[in-house]
């Protein structure tokens, strides 16, 4: 476990340099948080920045041959695996909670009040979309490799895109589904909160494996 | 005689090659070269003593322990160089300590900074900017720092000066002097064996064609001339890759030929020779 640690940290020493060129979206992340107060749709344009700082450590990997690195120090496979996703974790939760603080802000800006019973229900959404987003890059980055991992990612997203269209669409009535949520969120937070930490159980279990068996 | 290294039986297929049955060991105190033509395995054993590559078979003992199973404990004192730099290219010398020192328990700052100053590295240049010769002191320095017992160096000296690759193996030489470090050394440009190598591997089409002592390869073949009349099936058969032209043949035989055929001229063989005539005629010594 240290040593996962160790890799995260490692993990972190290497993207460093090249997120600094990311600073520049954050004036664009503030407009979109106080123009748009829907959860959700902060939720998955913060994701997709998680998403960018997960694929650098990618792609970092395979630009200077890491994977050479990380096999010459004192580290085994678990460790390596095991330390991207803590780095995905610390990464993810310190990205959850500037999206979180952006959400209160726009609240409070718009003079609607933050329902305090609603908070687990706010964290379980943010949870379970960047769940979706990026528990699915560690396995097939691990197995394919940067490059030829980019065109399967984009399959596998524009895929989920098209089936989230297709049951948005098909819904008997869309407002049905909110009104459901709406009456369900105690139950939601709880299901919302088990399908991502079950997602991410088996995307860290498929990654251990792609690893060791792609020699 | 301790060995740092040794290696069973080992074997790993690929779609189109495959390392076979290969087995040597390297002694404490000493400096063992693997050479071979492009393709032969080299790399490819060093990726499977550094987990880097799954084996099929075989059997690979670091310090007498299991590479996989003592994995962290072995690595802690095994310094790697690739041929090519495998660290951040935007990455300082002071960068590069602080991402590898937290993976060694015995990691020297003080001995790190001294050969650092020594390879006359930059401290706070990008590694980018380095030349290929400076990125190679890097990583050794690296290597040195965590006072590793087992050099692992693949193709280290290709595509260094002459000068910085001198450099280079008089390093190494300086390494083993204690008697208590070993170097596995893999590399095609043989004139850097004579220098610095004890023991050799001689590895063709993944297989061990010779793994032993150097002097007495260099003692085992010579050089074989002569006119294309003298020339018969026997002595043919006994000639490793050889090359006729209008002018006569020549190849590499074995020394103990040497007194069964009086018309031809015999010259020492160099490693070079033993590899280049063993890798047209791919026969078990």
């Amino acid at each position: 476990m240290k040593n996962s640690f160790k890799m995260a940290k490692l993990d972190y020493l290497s993207v460093k340099n090249s997120l600094l060129q990311y600073k520049k979206f954050m004036p664009l992340i503030l407009l979109l948080s106080f123009v748009n107060t829907n959860l959700l749709a902060i939720a998955i344009f913060m994701a997709m920045f998680i998403m960018i700082l997960v694929l650098n450590a990618f792609y970092q990997q395979e630009k200077y041959g890491l994977n050479n690195l990380y096999k010459s120090l004192s580290l085994s496979d678990k460790d390596i695996v095991l330390g991207r996703y803590i780095f995905t974790f610390i990464s993810s939760f310190l990205i959850s909670a500037i999206t979180f603080i952006l959400f209160c802000l726009s609240k409070i800006i718009y003079h609607n009040d933050i329902i305090m019973q609603e908070l687990p229900f706010a964290i379980s959404v943010i949870y379970l979309v960047f769940t979706i987003a990026i528990s699915i890059v560690p396995p097939i980055y691990f197995k394919f490799g940067f490059i030829r991992s980019e065109n399967i990612h984009t399959i596998i997203e524009l895929i989920m895109i098209i089936l989230f269209v297709i049951i948005v669409s098909n819904s008997i009535s869309f407002d049905y589904v909110i009104t459901f949520i709406i009456n369900n969120k105690q139950l939601l937070t709880v299901i919302f909160s088990l399908i991502s930490t079950i997602l991410w159980y088996l995307s860290y279990k498929a990654t251990i494996f792609s690893y060791s068996n792609n020699k | 005689m301790n060995n740092l290294l040794e290696i069973n039986n080992l074997t790993k297929k690929f779609q189109d090659f495959a390392l076979n049955d290969v087995s040597f060991s390297l002694p404490q105190g000493y400096i063992m070269g693997v050479v071979g033509p492009n393709g032969a395995g080299k790399t490819t054993i060093i990726k499977l003593i550094l987990n880097i590559l799954k084996k099929d078979n075989g059997q690979i003992l670091v310090f007498d322990k299991d590479n996989i199973e003592f994995e962290n404990l072995v690595k802690q004192n095994i310094g790697v160089v690739f041929d090519s730099m495998f660290y951040v290219d935007d990455w300082t010398v002071v960068d590069t300590e602080k991402a590898v020192s937290m993976f060694y328990n015995n990691w020297d700052h003080d001995k790190y900074i001294k050969m650092i100053e020594r390879f006359e590295l930059p401290k706070n240049k990008k590694i980018r900017d380095f030349s290929k010769g400076m990125q190679m002191k890097l990583m050794l320095a690296c290597a040195f720092s965590h006072d590793a017992k087992l050099l692992i160096l693949d193709e280290p000296t290709s595509g260094l000066d002459p000068v910085t690759r001198d450099e280079f193996l008089e390093i190494l030489q300086e390494y083993i002097k204690d008697g208590e470090r070993s170097v596995l050394f893999s590399t095609h440009i043989t004139t850097d064996l004579k220098q610095v190598a004890d023991f050799i591997t001689v590895l063709i089409k993944g297989e061990v064609i010779y793994t032993g002592s150097m002097d007495q390869l260099l003692a085992k073949y010579c050089m074989i001339k002569g006119s294309i009349h003298e020339l018969n099936d026997q002595l043919t058969k006994q000639i490793y890759g050889i090359r006729k032209t209008s002018m006569g043949y020549e190849g590499l035989i074995e020394a103990k030929y040497k007194n069964d055929y009086h018309n031809c001229f015999y010259e020492n063989a160099t490693i070079n020779d033993i590899v280049v005539y063993l890798s047209k005629k791919e026969l078990k010594l």
